[in-house]
């Protein structure tokens, strides 16, 4: 009875759901937030393995201070921009073509989806087979006569441009944004693209007047997943990326297995900011679909 | 006597195999409807419409006319292809085969937005991001037409669905009976000469349905539109027509007045949309109608021979049984708002007729059948071809 009565007054508190969530919250609260809050003592100047005890925001104001750390922050923005702008754009294009021609649906289903169950690094290797100065394009242009050497085909990787990078994340991002776009117009169009059309309004303005703005939560949250997967991802930029400027995570990276144990606060404030970075698009997020929620619903 | 009912039963079971083609015909011909309509300028013209989805027939051979200023009730059981033929009206769906004719041009090719047709949807679909005046003035917008001149006609048109200083809100700050108004108005703005309404009223309660009708009642009257209203309630179809088209598996079965409708019926299907109804089988002949053994005085008519008629339930009484009235015996009663309603087996028959007094009968009485004969339609062929 006892048992039963304990059991009620846990339900009454309304803990049980948080017991039930218990396994799940323990794993990202050890390794994520665990791991989070080790990295921001750590770049406070708290290391106590190699005797710095003193917290400060000195890390900081080295990283902040110095040239590379912007170079390295607007490369990492133009990657996540540029790649995000593109893959949004032809998504959100894909996603509204798709909803027109009304192509066999598994078929359809399958095309754009296949890119998303393909592993960055195979996407990478793919296309670097494809476009890399030594790759299957430039070699059948110099077969073609086309071009005197293959030095003279563009180079896509370990360039300043980082157009290789970029095609790759628009590649697996593309139809990720086509994915979560699509589902949201298939349900706007059959009744209000039709309820537009009815008061006269033409297909493309019917696209920019309704299914555009109504499917704007969508884009946006697409978006910002696929921005803040780009701007903190490492391995594409670390195999494929210039030697300078490098992206924030791969100079986090490369401080962080320096040999020189006093750097390690560095790395951790440069993760700390691409995660204050990541943070504040959640908030921008948040903050323009509540704009719009609020309204709506 | 006994070898001249048989015989009637006989020519009965003989109209009954015939009925069936004659119904065929009708259906696909439009022969014998009225779907012409009334006199007046012709607005709108069906011809030969017809739609399929894949091997269902949603809208067969159909042919009407509406005319210029009439309010037209599309009336049918679910799936009868009513919405699908104010989808095809609408442009929203291109119909197989047939033509659309507007003010004597034929539209069929023009897309959705282009007929001076618009449509007023059963889930009101406002567009939630937009606000009320935005959502009015939408149609409005993709004309191009100015801003000042949108702005002063919204204020207008929410004045008219007395609504006034809403423009601001959104469609979610609404009731159901607010947001249906919106897009009555929204449909408005266009100044459209023929309004589809599809299901309007159907999400509303008694309350709020009731002040939508009449402000579609007074709309349509006072800017002088052709309005199809597409409904399953036969009593918002009797109050707001001038004229009903009952529908039945894409064809039209009767286009008529409301009082025809209800008094005349052309099928069983028609007459059981509109109300209980009795059908007797039997033989007219000289102002007496000669069923279940029985041999009723009715006014003379021109018509005879073979016969249906159609009793509506109120149209019996049920009385003490006496001598020179059929009887027959109380099976079922259920009271109404009202009045009673009493199952009488008669016969072979089992007929609906009303009572004053729910506790004057029970089930297993006997009771005589008073019948009001001048209000009996009778049908010589359509009735029993009903597929109700």
């Amino acid at each position: 009875m006892k048992r039963y009565a304990l059991f009620n007054t846990l339900r009454r508190e309304r803990i049980l759901p948080y017991l039930y969530l218990a396994p799940a919250l323990l794993v990202i609260i050890i390794f994520f937030l665990g791991g989070f809050v080790l990295a921001l003592t750590m770049s406070l100047g708290y290391f106590p393995v190699v005797g710095l005890k003193e917290i400060s925001f000195k890390y900081y104001q080295e990283v902040l201070t110095q040239a590379e750390f912007w170079h390295s922050l607007s490369f990492t923005f133009y990657i996540a921009f540029i790649s995000t702008l593109i893959s949004t754009v032809l998504g959100v294009f894909l996603a509204y073509q798709l909803l027109k021609i009304k192509l066999n649906q598994r078929f359809t289903s399958f095309l754009y989806k296949f890119p998303l169950a393909v592993p960055h690094l195979v996407a990478a290797v793919m296309i670097l087979f494809l476009l890399s100065q030594g790759g299957l394009i430039a070699r059948a242009m110099l077969k073609l006569g086309l071009l005197s050497g293959t030095g003279e085909f563009p180079a896509f990787f370990y360039s300043k441009n980082a157009v290789g990078i970029i095609l790759i994340y628009c590649w697996k991002e593309i139809p990720f944004v086509t994915l979560m776009v699509y589902t949201v117009l298939q349900k706007i169009d059959t009744k209000l693209g039709e309820a537009a059309q009815i008061l006269g309004a033409s297909s493309r303005q019917t696209f920019f007047h309704i299914l555009l703005p109504l499917s704007m939560p969508s884009i946006i949250s697409a978006s910002v997943i696929i921005f803040a997967y780009s701007f903190g991802a490492f391995e594409l930029p670390y195999l494929l990326g210039a030697t300078y400027p490098k992206t924030l995570s791969v100079w986090a990276y490369l401080n962080y297995i320096s040999p020189e144990l006093l750097d390690r606060p560095l790395a951790m404030a440069i993760n700390t900011l691409i995660s204050v970075g990541c943070a504040f698009l959640v908030f921008i997020y948040f903050w323009s679909t509540k704009k719009y929620f609020r309204n709506w619903s | 006597m006994c070898k001249k009912m048989r015989d009637i039963s006989k020519d009965i079971g003989n109209i009954c195999k015939d009925l069936g083609n004659v119904s065929e015909n009708m259906g696909s011909s439009g022969k014998g409807l009225n779907t012409a309509g009334g006199q007046g300028k012709p607005k709108l013209r069906l011809q030969n419409l017809t739609k399929r989805f894949g091997q269902e027939i949603a809208v067969e051979n159909l042919s009407l006319t509406i005319q210029e200023g009439e309010l037209l009730a599309l009336v049918g059981h679910s799936g009868c292809g009513k919405t699908t033929l104010l989808r095809l009206i609408s442009g929203l769906t291109p119909p197989d085969a047939g033509s659309i004719w507007l003010d004597g041009q034929d539209v069929t090719a023009l897309p959705a937005g282009q007929r001076d047709i618009v449509m007023v949807f059963q889930e009101n679909l406002l567009f939630p991001h937009l606000t009320v005046g935005e959502n009015i003035a939408f149609g409005l917008k993709m004309t191009g037409c100015p801003q000042k001149v949108r702005i002063q006609k919204t204020r207008q048109l929410l004045e008219l669905i007395q609504l006034p200083g809403i423009e601001n809100k959104y469609p979610s700050q609404l009731s159901g009976g607010q947001k249906q108004r919106v897009s009555l108005a929204r449909a408005l703005a266009l100044e459209p000469k023929t309004v589809l309404l599809d299901e309007p009223l159907s999400n509303l309660d008694p309350k709020l349905r009731e002040e939508l009708r009449d402000l579609i009642l007074r709309l349509h009257k006072e800017l002088q539109m052709t309005t199809v209203l597409v409904t399953h309630d036969r009593d918002e179809a009797m109050l707001m027509a001038d004229r009903i088209a009952v529908m039945s598996y894409g064809k039209l079965l009767q286009v008529d007045t409301p009082i025809n409708i209800y008094n005349q019926p052309r099928t069983r299907e028609v007459a059981s949309l509109f109300g209980p109804c009795n059908f007797l089988p039997g033989y007219l002949l000289d102002g007496e109608f000669w069923t279940e053994n029985f041999r009723f005085t009715v006014p003379a008519l021109k018509k005879g021979g073979r016969m249906v008629a159609c009793i509506r339930s109120e149209h019996i009484k049920v009385t003490r049984p006496s001598q020179d009235k059929p009887t027959g015996v109380i099976t079922e009663k259920k009271f109404l708002a009202g009045q009673s309603i009493f199952k009488v087996a008669f016969g072979n028959f089992t007929l609906l007729a009303n009572g004053q007094d729910y506790f004057a009968y029970a089930p297993g009485n006997e009771v005589g059948l008073e019948i009001d004969w001048s209000r009996v339609y009778f049908n010589p062929e359509q009735l029993e071809s009903g597929r109700a």
